[in-house]
């Protein structure tokens, strides 16, 4: 059975682009495009992963981790631009990795590869 | 000096010596004045004494006429003469003729007439005409030292007979002169004959002879034989010392107040000079104020102007970097799907975009570190695993190889991860720039003692000293494309988490960058945006 993994970005692009990428990659992917959504999504649970971009409309993805009480799954953040504060209260959350944006795909496969695995 | 104060001198100066000269002349010629004055109030009086001897001569002639020239009676009248105040030492009545004998004598005896007496009464009797005549003889005698003197008288009253007295002379004997007595302001010398002759000398009140300087000299007849020479010298002046003193008095006022007036002048002249000086250094701190204000106003406009290009260049970087990820991602379903039915062109070119989107993902982060204002968050970072990363969100372009020197265990540094990331992207991408015809990346992490030392070697172009020197100023780039921040960002960085960043590079021979990094925390230095433009604008300059 594969690996179910919650994409949430709010750009169409890296949205659409992750989904073939992480389907190629032989994941079960669930896209949604924005932080509400992604805070449902993951309360309904059944998710090994999350790759989620940190900006996005209603909740953004820090509160979505910090909102999900713990022990939610494994999560990687994706962010453009460097806000270091919401990024501290990320780590702190125990989010497995802080990924810059624009990034090469093996490396987040790479990454996603190591938290399913554990 | 000054040259006006040293005119001033100078013109004051000569004035005073001009006048100096002047005076003097003028004291000069009224001694000189005074002098012949005085010398021939004293050959009148010189003259007086003569005729004292004419008349005491013709009374002496005239009362041995009366006795018929009898030598008894001669002998009788003359021998007072011959011891009292006259001063005659003999006394002769003389028969004349061609050769003059002697008829009687009184006081010393002369022995026989001789040849010099002779002369003087034959001169006295051939000159006698109707009233006598006085002849003297110049000095003779066998001494030196007392000489003698005679003068004769011929009179025709005592006809066949002339009279004849003489007296000693010591010339080398100064006769004393007594404060207060007539003439006694002067030196004087009486010569026998018309001119300064040593031997001649009949009288002298000075000590030094002959007489020099400022004499006066006066011929005073003697009878009517030859005259004398009397040449007199004041001993002081006779202008006084208050006009002896003039001269030097005005000389002496002159030259002090040539002193005074130039001192004036010097101190006027200085005061000026500095209080121009003052003025000028005064004028010239107020330009430096001024244009050290619009220096600084300057600054501040362009700080302004790099803040405000720094917040668009933040604000675009950030915009920029969604679309390069969904681009890279989109590339990487590409190469997928190209792997599938493999092309060589469509491979060379999918690799070209790959390498571009790198890039410009290199530039953006530049741009963004360079504005963002933030310092350093320090955690542990496992520098080995930081450049692997690097390595994989930067993958070599095709014809470059990657050789990651193994690492024991791993290395870790006190740093601020995302800053340190970026280093490291900007040395990998530049060793990938360096080498445009392709060739060997050697990456590699160590530990040394209390640092971690991270290397980063190409193979490619190298770098001449002149482009070493400015390699790490912003806005420095080699590159046809970039902006020229990437090492500058990276050595403020590095700077900021107080290691060092070095390159060892020769053109031809490939470069090697070089980080070191403590393995501690140390205290932290800012890397704020203000330095970083500080820095650019400096660099601008």
């Amino acid at each position: 059975m594969s690996r179910q993994v919650l994409l949430a970005d709010d750009e169409q692009g890296m949205r659409e682009t992750l989904t073939d990428i992480l389907s190629a990659a032989g994941y079960d992917v669930t896209a949604v495009s924005d932080g509400d959504e992604a805070f449902n999504e993951l309360m309904r649970g059944g998710y090994d992963a999350v790759v989620m971009d940190v900006r996005m409309p209603g909740r953004d993805g820090v509160s979505v981790v910090v909102d999900s009480g713990a022990p939610p799954p494994p999560v990687i953040l994706m962010t453009a631009y460097a806000v270091e504060e919401r990024l501290r209260v990320a780590r702190a959350e125990g989010v497995h990795a802080v990924v810059q944006k624009p990034f090469a795909a093996p490396y987040l496969l790479g990454l996603l590869a190591e938290v399913v695995a554990a | 000096m000054r040259a006006l104060s040293a005119a001033v001198l100078l013109v004051v100066a000569a004035i005073a010596v001009a006048g100096f000269v002047v005076t003097r002349q003028v004291v000069h010629d009224q001694e000189k004045r005074l002098l012949k004055q005085r010398a021939d109030e004293a050959g009148l009086a010189l003259a007086g004494a003569t005729g004292s001897i004419s008349s005491t001569l013709s009374s002496l002639a005239g009362t041995a006429a009366l006795k018929n020239a009898s030598p008894a009676a001669f002998s009788a009248l003359a021998t007072p003469l011959t011891q009292g105040k006259a001063g005659f030492k003999s006394a002769a009545l003389i028969r004349t003729g061609p050769a003059p004998t002697i008829a009687a004598n009184a006081g010393r005896a002369i022995g026989q007439v001789g040849s010099v007496r002779a002369a003087a009464i034959s001169q006295a009797v051939a000159k006698q005409g109707l009233t006598g005549a006085l002849v003297s003889t110049p000095l003779f005698g066998p001494s030196h030292d007392v000489r003698q003197i005679g003068f004769a008288y011929a009179t025709p009253l005592l006809p066949g007979y002339a009279v004849y007295v003489e007296s000693d002379v010591r010339p080398g004997q100064p006769t004393p002169v007594t404060a207060g007595a007539p003439f006694s302001e002067l030196a004087v010398t009486v010569y026998a004959v018309p001119k300064v002759q040593a031997d001649q000398l009949l009288i002298s009140t000075a000590s030094k002879l002959p007489l020099k300087g400022d004499t006066a000299s006066v011929k005073s007849a003697f009878g009517v034989g030859q005259p004398w020479l009397m040449v007199t010298k004041a001993r002081h002046p006779l202008v006084g010392s208050v006009a002896t003193a003039t001269p030097w008095a005005l000389l002496g006022a002159g030259l002090l107040a040539a002193l005074l007036a130039t001192a004036v002048v010097e101190t006027l002249a200085r005061r000026r000079e500095y209080a121009l000086a003052v003025a000028e250094a005064r004028t010239r701190e107020l330009k430096n104020s001024l244009e050290e204000l619009a220096a600084a106003h300057e600054q501040l406009i362009r700080q302004e102007r790099l803040a405000a290009i720094g917040e668009l260049a933040s604000t675009i970087g950030h915009e920029l970097r969604n679309p390069l990820g969904v681009i890279s991602n989109a590339l990487y379903l590409l190469r997928g799907d190209i792997s599938k039915a493999p092309s060589e062109s469509s491979s060379r070119h999918l690799a070209t975009a790959e390498r571009e989107v790198s890039a410009a993902t290199v530039i953006v982060s530049d741009l963004l570190e360079f504005a963002r204002q933030r310092d350093p968050v320090m955690t542990d970072v496992d520098t080995g695993a930081l450049l692997d990363e690097a390595i994989a969100v930067l993958p070599p372009p095709t014809g470059i190889t990657v050789e990651r020197q193994p690492t024991q265990a791993s290395v870790v540094a006190v740093a601020d991860r995302d800053m340190l990331r970026q280093v490291l992207l900007n040395l990998v991408g530049n060793a990938y720039q360096a080498m445009p015809e392709g060739g060997k990346v050697t990456v590699g992490v160590s530990s040394a003692g209390e640092t971690v030392r991270v290397q980063v070697s190409d193979t490619g172009t190298g770098m001449n000293a002149d482009v070493r020197s400015k390699l790490f100023e912003p806005f420095f780039t080699t590159k046809a494309r970039g902006v020229g921040l990437g090492l500058a960002v990276s050595k403020r960085i590095v700077d900021a988490h107080g290691g060092t960043i070095s390159v060892d590079s020769q053109p031809g021979a490939g470069s090697t960058f070089t980080v070191t990094l403590p393995k501690m925390r140390v205290p932290r230095q800012s890397a704020s945006v203000e330095a970083l433009q500080n820095e650019a604008s400096g660099a601008a300059q």
